[in-house]
């Protein structure tokens, strides 16, 4: 009775972990649960134009976005014809502050264009270590006199009114909104653009001690073209960071700006030429999670920050995607088994035959499963009459197993049927210990269980392949691979399971039935 | 042929129906009854056929006699010497299950072996037939296994034109030592000479007491004649009952297994012998009794330990009779 009671709550935990762990990552990290969920991408085109002169080496330098705690890199290339193009470093050559691409030319005239191309997903939150601000040089006039005395009582006036960084900020920038501020007009004064408004705001907050940067930014809008750089300050407190910019004292969404530039220095550099021009334009579409997530991963591949299985090699990640089926295959066969009753041959043949199936795909796979069985079982029966020991047998039956695949590859590539190009995936000794053990069973009980047990074993297998291959239940498996101990808990109350099965409702059957006209 | 068609109309009862009738199922009988009572290190006592027989020898349990051993493929030269002058034998693998093969020699002429069907072999037969066996064709898993050359049942006359070719052998279901219930296989046409009633073989039930029938069934459908020789089932009487019975029960203190199916057969001379032993009954004696196993599971469970400790074969063969009849 303890056992019981230990194995129910086993289950019980195993479920509720199992659960658990799911919907907390699924909410936390914004895993979506269906595969066929969208995520909206944004694709960023910068274009660069200018006039080279003649006979000096082109070199622009161009300043690219980097990753984002709640933005994420997808692809990025440079499309130039004839420059070569230096892609900027490694994510994890982060050290400096700033990231550049490189395009170059020994020698080119007229007018030239230069594309830069990035794709951008929105994420949830990552941690991104955020380097310290670069230090800041405050201009003359606010380091001292009068301008410099005004910037300090407005500091003190906003510091009056908050709790803390954000709060102070947001009073900072409250503060500066007000015309009628006599301070905020002599520091706004000579001060017109919003470029030069953000400076500003950039530097009260250094000058009271804020670790700020200056940003370039691009919002994120469903579709725009030749928009330009928005600016803004980033503000880093307590290792996060937020957005601010002139004219509004709450912090910009940092799900839709993509901080394109951190510090302040020019956004190209460009020697060999003159007249350069940027322009932007976003184009926003919606892509399944899925291939997001793929996609993202594979281009993180060596980072060791996603503990995921998601951040393995893709062909890693197609074993694993096959390998945690396997579990759902098992449930498949105990329910067959325990539940319905259905005698099979071999109790996990039905998992190896559904991944064949799996490799093959169904119809050529049953094809191949038949034409296969009964070719290597007429020829195993003529083998059995030659004076062969079991191994030298199961090893002879491998060889022509083989031979009549190598058979159906020159057939099929003749013929071009796409079969014979699955056939060499088909696990060979799977197949030849079938046709062993279905032998044996036809020389020991006949016919009828050959077929009753090989009948069984393909209908679980097809079943067991129709559930493996359930592309929702593969993606919530790979994505969320806790799930497996959904899986146990649920094969572990099934062990439990004491009941008649679907198939002794019919074998005793006769005996209620028939309970009076039994002879005495 | 109508009986031929009416093996595949599918009949159903609702699980309600079986639970009243006190049926036993495969998942119960495997969680409640051989997980529980059959302790996992003793199965070799029953799937080592060899291990059996040398136990039951210690015993004094009667089995067929041991004529030689083939354990390794060397030794396959020694089967001439071992099956000597025998003009009836068996040869069967050590760990084989479900009567897989058994080989049956019932005549000879000179150094030609007949089956009991009739077809012929020679030496070279034999020696391949013991070869596989060794090689594990034959038993679960596929792994290595020994080759017994014994003893040729003679059948008692008692069961003439009860069985067609083959093996007539009585299952008792013993529990913790009390015999359950029984049963008597009789292999058919249908069955091609096998006593395995999934193949067509007309199971029996036989009464506990008098060792009478009582029932019987072919393909789980009620029968009343033997379908290939047409004598009447009801005249079955199995002879020396009361001896096979308890010999059936001893096999618990030999074996130690709690649920244990006992295959005994009835030797024209020698009387009851243990043919093998079973650590996984199959539930068709049910069927074959036309009753369920579970209230008599029950009634021994609810016997006290010190009761059922202290008893011996013939308190425990005298509780069955009285309650199981």
């Amino acid at each position: 009775m303890k056992s019981a009671i230990q194995l129910r709550i086993l289950i019980a935990t195993l479920a509720v972990i199992g659960l658990a762990s799911t919907l907390y990552r699924h909410f936390q990290t914004g895993y979506p649960l269906t595969p066929d969920q969208k995520l909206p991408v944004w694709t960023i085109e910068a274009k660069l134009t200018f006039t080279a002169e003649p006979d000096t080496p082109v070199r622009v330098r161009f300043a690219v976005p980097d990753e984002q705690p709640r933005l994420g890199i997808l692809e990025e290339s440079g499309a130039s014809p004839n420059f070569g193009f230096t892609p900027p470093p490694t994510a994890e050559d982060a050290s400096s502050f700033f990231r550049y691409v490189t395009w170059s030319k020994q020698q080119a005239e007229g007018k030239q264009e230069l594309f830069y191309r990035i794709d951008i997903y929105q994420r949830p939150e990552t941690p991104i270590p955020l380097l310290p601000s670069p230090p800041v040089e405050l201009p003359a006039d606010l380091q001292e006199g009068p301008q410099a005395v005004a910037a300090d009582e407005i500091i003190a006036l906003a510091r009056q009114y908050s709790a803390d960084t954000e709060s102070f900020v947001s009073q900072l920038l409250t503060i500066l909104k007000d015309s009628n501020n006599q301070n905020v007009q002599a520091l706004l004064a000579n001060r017109k653009k919003p470029l030069e408004e953000n400076q500003l705001l950039h530097q009260l907050l250094a000058k009271a001690g804020l670790d700020a940067h200056f940003i370039r930014y691009i919002p994120l809008e469903k579709s725009a073209s030749n928009i330009s750089l928005q600016h803004a300050v980033a503000v880093i407190d307590n290792g996060k960071m937020q957005l601010f910019a002139f004219g509004s004292p709450h912090p910009l969404d940092t799900s839709k700006a993509l901080i394109w530039q951190r510090g302040g220095p020019a956004l190209v550099e460009l020697s060999g030429g003159r007249n350069g021009r940027i322009s932007f334009s976003t184009i926003e579409q919606f892509l399944p999670a899925e291939l997001v997530q793929e996609t993202a991963a594979r281009r993180k591949q060596e980072t060791l920050t996603d503990l995921s299985l998601s951040s393995l090699s893709i062909e890693q990640q197609n074993a694993y995607r096959l390998l945690l089926m396997i579990p759902f295959g098992a449930l498949v066969v105990v329910i067959m088994r325990n539940i319905v009753g259905i005698k099979t041959s071999g109790t996990f043949m039905p998992i190896l035959l559904a991944m064949s199936f799996l490799k093959t795909d169904l119809l050529p796979g049953l094809l191949l499963f038949t034409i296969v069985v009964s070719v290597g079982l007429i020829v195993r029966s003529y083998l059995s009459k030659l004076d062969l020991l079991l191994v030298p047998r199961i090893s002879a039956v491998v060889v022509v197993v083989i031979g009549i695949m190598v058979g159906f590859g020159i057939i099929g590539s003749k013929f071009n049927l796409v079969i014979a190009q699955s056939v060499t995936l088909f696990p060979t000794i799977i197949l030849a210990w079938t046709v062993e053990r279905l032998s044996i069973l036809w020389e020991e009980d006949g016919a009828g269980e050959v077929a009753k047990q090989t009948s069984g074993s393909l209908l679980v297998a097809v079943l067991a392949y129709l559930v493996m291959g359930n592309p929702t239940l593969r993606y919530q498996v790979f994505i969320f691979p806790e799930l497996l101990l959904v899986v146990l808990a649920v094969i572990l109350a099934l062990g439990q399971y004491a009941g008649y099965r679907l198939s002794e409702l019919v074998r005793f059957a006769p005996l209620v039935k028939s309970q009076d006209n039994a002879p005495r | 042929m109508a009986s031929f068609l009416q093996r595949f109309k599918v009949e159903w009862c609702k699980p309600s129906e079986l639970r009243k009738r006190g049926i036993v199922g495969m998942n119960h009988r495997n969680s409640h009854y051989i997980a529980r009572y059959n302790r996992r290190e003793l199965y070799p006592r029953v799937d080592d056929k060899l291990k059996t027989k040398l136990l039951a020898k210690e015993f004094g349990l009667n089995v067929p006699e041991l004529y030689g051993v083939v354990t390794n493929q060397s030794g396959v030269k020694k089967l001439a010497k071992i099956v000597g002058d025998h003009q009836q034998f068996v040869i069967k693998p050590s760990q084989g299950s479900a009567g897989k093969g058994i080989l049956v020699i019932t005549g000879r002429e000179a150094e030609t072996f007949i089956k009991p069907s009739g077809g012929r072999l020679d030496h070279g037969d034999l020696r391949r037939h013991v070869s596989n066996t060794l090689s594990g064709l034959y038993s679960l898993g596929g792994k290595h296994d020994k080759a017994m050359i014994e003893y040729a049942i003679q059948f008692s006359d008692a069961f003439d034109g009860f069985s067609y070719q083959g093996v007539p052998d009585i299952r008792v279901i013993v529990f913790q030592g009390y015999p359950v219930m029984a049963m008597m296989r009789l292999s058919t046409a249908a069955s091609d000479g096998k006593a395995n009633l999934h193949q067509g073989a007309v199971g029996v039930g036989i009464d506990l007491i008098t060792g009478k029938a009582r029932s019987a069934v072919q393909f789980n459908r009620p029968v009343l004649k033997h379908p290939d020789t047409g004598r009447d089932l009801r005249e079955l009487v199995v002879p020396q009952w009361d001896k096979l019975i308890h010999l059936a029960s001893q096999c618990y203190e030999m074996t130690e297994l709690g649920y244990l199916g006992a295959d005994i057969v009835l030797d024209k001379n020698l009387g009851p012998l243990i043919l093998e032993l079973n650590a996984r009954p199959g539930l068709a004696i049910q069927v074959a009794n036309n009753a369920g196993l579970l209230d008599r599971l029950e009634a021994i469970e609810s016997i006290s330990r010190k009761d059922r400790i202290l008893s011996t074969a013939e308190s425990r063969v005298a509780f069955a009779q009285q309650r199981f009849a």
